[in-house]
């Protein structure tokens, strides 16, 4: 094989694996779980201010609160997001003391927020839903693992321990309960309105402590713990910040900036053609590697795309540009330096790689610290400027200076189709 | 040749100018126009569909919950939309507002029956947003976002002090701030509200000049090693003037594709790209036009020192 008929073969290989790529990316794969960005229900996620729904911030009304009662609360709000259809909503701990709740295509959170503000309600009940017994009785719940009993086998069980009337409270129920006919000796323990575990009983139980079984693993178990526990609330919760945001702005807000996104790229790539001319036209394949980039990041990493967020990601892109802008003019000052256009190239890349390594640093510094100390917005944008400048290192640095290696080696190597203007043209030595 | 470090002074002169022009307004306005993101309160953004008298809506405001002294602000291609600002409500309170406009302005609307008529009504008025903030998570937002920025600028100045020089770290921040006093002066001049969206905005500008920044330092790092004996002020004219072309194409390649989704966009896209192309236009220009001369000064300063 010649060396011009080898750069043609890569040439060939990179640009149609870019092509797919981006096309995969983008689409996915049908029929395996190889999603696509732009994928209605797999695909990127929008944030609330995209999709429209209720951002609510609670703060707990306690200073400093623990991480294991944050933990409590967390899961219980969780139960009470649940019991009202919310399955979709997210409950993340934000600082130390707050709660932040996003209720996806919900536009009137006021149920929501009547239900999570009450105190949780933990009861026993017996079969005729009579109250035996409620959270107040209940002075700690413990996931456990090990035998219940002496020849039994391990298993995962709740422990609870119960107050002086608690026990008392307990010593009578589970004496008139295990006195009932078969399927109705249970003790359900209910929150608000949900039963969380029903376990039967055989007879008697007088101790402070007793202990809830039955076919748990380690998450149920723990997950109905807390949900005991969180019945006696730690702390109460105040609303510091409710947003809600209408369907109507979102429905299309999503459709519409990657429309936008893509047109922008279409733009920049026909700028890039008139200014650049060649190099232009290999920056474009590597324009497409970015955005193909950028949308399996996007995805992989389940990023919430929100409205700063496309700003970073539009940023991104200038800043994708920009690494091929300064690379081009350095080529061209090579260029009108008299220099061959290999060489040209070769001392262009060298020269630029500075210049776009500490441009990219110092944003990189920037993003970071953002991402570190910013809440909620000022962290969608860092993520998607982050992951923008990131992929357009890769990209702008090494696909061009790939591409374009092999654009040279196919013997192109007329000054101007690297941009410079026929007065400035130097014939190739 | 461009000679920005020569005529510093005309650039400076300008800056300077419309930064004394915001403090003018700062107190004419009676300080920054700060919004409930970081005062606390109740936003409501509808549009009602219809034109409509912003004395109507300030009354009805009144009149459903006395005292709240309501700042009502008109929006919207067509003039129907309304931004409804006032002190912190509680859910009750910002529902029973809501209502009462609806019963207003949409025809459509039925307090009774909203459950089962939600899908059905046709209508063209439409709640945008609703949010109500507690004056004590913005107070937060607030400081942390400025603690935020000024670790970012700590770090970067660290950075560039060492891959370049002290003066050069200093002449960045330097253009920082200048870019950010710019910025607030353009929202106090036009009273534009400080709510997140101008957080993006300054975040932008703070990304976007420091690379943009760089590229031109890196060149006068370079041009300045090969000359030594040139002045420093001279080397930056050069290094400016040679890194001009590509400063002003990558703007044009980055407000190509802002400028696009402002044009699309849906409203709140707009509301956001906006200061962006703003901040993308001070960038480039401070990047130029004050980045550069502030080096040469210090430089210059630190050498009859």
């Amino acid at each position: 094989m010649t060396s011009k008929s080898k750069s043609l073969t890569k040439l060939l290989v990179v640009v149609l694996l870019i092509a797919a790529a981006l096309y995969i990316s983008l689409f996915g794969i049908d029929g395996t779980s190889v999603t696509g960005a732009l994928k209605e229900n797999s695909g990127i996620k929008q944030g609330l201010d995209l999709s429209g729904g209720s951002v609510i911030t609670y703060q707990a009304e306690v200073e400093n609160p623990s991480d294991e009662d944050m933990g409590i609360v967390i899961s219980m709000l969780r139960t009470r997001l649940d019991g009202l259809g919310y399955t979709e909503a997210t409950i993340t701990r934000q600082g130390i003391d707050k709660i932040r709740i996003e209720i996806p295509n919900v536009d009137d959170p006021d149920k929501a927020k009547e239900t999570i503000g009450a105190t949780a309600e933990l009861t026993f009940r017996d079969k005729d839903m009579n109250v035996l017994m409620t959270g107040t009785d209940v002075k700690d719940a413990k996931q456990q693992y090990g035998p219940i009993s002496d020849a039994g086998v391990s298993e995962h069980y709740i422990e609870l321990t119960l107050t002086q009337e608690g026990q008392e409270k307990f010593a009578q129920a589970t004496a008139v309960v295990s006195g009932y006919g078969n399927n109705e000796n249970f003790i359900a323990i209910m929150l608000d309105n949900n039963v969380v575990s029903a376990p039967f009983v055989y007879e008697q139980i007088n101790s402070d402590t007793c202990t809830i079984s039955g076919s748990f693993d380690a998450e149920s178990s723990k997950y109905l713990a807390d949900v005991i526990k969180a019945g006696k609330l730690p702390f109460g919760l105040q609303a510091a910040e409710t947003r809600v945001v209408g369907a109507t702005l979102g429905e299309e807000a999503l459709k519409t900036s990657l429309y936008a996104c893509l047109i922008g790229i279409l733009l920049v790539m026909v700028f890039m053609l008139i200014i650049y001319r060649l190099p232009g036209f290999v920056s474009c394949i590597a324009l497409c590697a970015y955005v193909a980039l950028m949308a399996f990041g996007l995805n992989y990493f389940g990023v919430n795309l929100s409205l700063p967020g496309i700003a970073g990601i539009v940023l991104g892109i200038g800043m994708a540009v920009d690494a091929n802008v300064i690379i081009f003019e350095r080529v061209k000052d090579e260029l009108k330096n008299g220099k061959t256009t290999g060489a040209a190239v070769d001392a262009g890349f060298q020269r630029a790689f500075t210049s776009i390594l500490d441009a990219n640093v110092t944003t990189v510094i920037a993003a970071a610290v953002l991402l570190v100390f910013g809440t909620g917005q000022i962290k969608g944008f860092a993520i998607t400027l982050m992951m923008g400048i990131i992929a357009s290192m890769i990209t702008a640095i090494l696909v061009t200076r790939f591409l374009l290696r092999q654009v040279i080696g196919l013997n192109i190597r007329n000054p101007r189709l690297y941009g410079l203007s026929a007065k400035g043209g130097n014939k190739d030595a | 040749m461009l000679k920005v470090a020569e005529n510093k002074k005309i650039f400076f002169s300008i800056s300077i100018a419309i930064i004394l022009v915001g403090l003018v307004f700062y107190f004419v306005n009676g300080g920054l126009n700060l919004d409930i993101d970081y005062i606390g309160g109740t936003s409501l953004h509808l549009d009602l569909g219809e034109t409509y008298d912003v004395a109507d809506i300030e009354a009805l405001v009144e009149e459903t919950l006395p005292g709240t002294t309501p700042r009502v602000v008109k929006g919207g291609a067509e003039g129907t939309e309304v931004m409804i600002t006032v002190k912190e409500l509680t859910d009750e309170e910002s529902t029973k507002l809501l209502n009462a406009i609806r019963e207003k302005y949409d025809p459509s609307y039925n307090v009774e029956a909203t459950e089962e008529t939600e899908e059905v009504a046709e209508t063209k008025f439409k709640v945008f947003t609703r949010d109500t903030v507690s004056a004590t998570i913005g107070k937060e937002f607030g400081q942390s976002a400025v603690t935020s920025a000024i670790i970012a600028v700590l770090l970067m100045l660290v950075y560039i002090s060492i891959r370049f020089e002290f003066w050069s770290g200093i002449a960045a921040v330097v253009s920082l701030v200048h870019n950010v006093l710019l910025v607030l002066s353009i929202y106090t001049i036009f009273n534009l509200p400080i709510n997140s969206t101008f957080i993006a905005s300054i975040l932008t500008i703070v990304g976007y000049t420091i690379n943009d920044t760089i590229v031109i330092f890196d060149r006068i790092r370079e041009n300045n090693r090969f000359a030594k004996k040139t002045p420093f002020s001279e080397v930056v004219d050069n290094s400016v003037t040679q890194s001009l072309t590509r400063s002003i194409n990558t703007s044009i390649t980055t407000l190509l594709s802002i400028v696009v989704l402002y044009i699309l966009g849906v409203n709140s896209i707009k509301t956001f790209a906006f200061p962006i192309i703003i901040g993308v236009i001070i960038g480039t220009y401070s990047s130029i036009f004050i980045a550069s001369p502030v080096w040469s000064l210090f430089k210059k300063e630190k050498k009859n020192s």
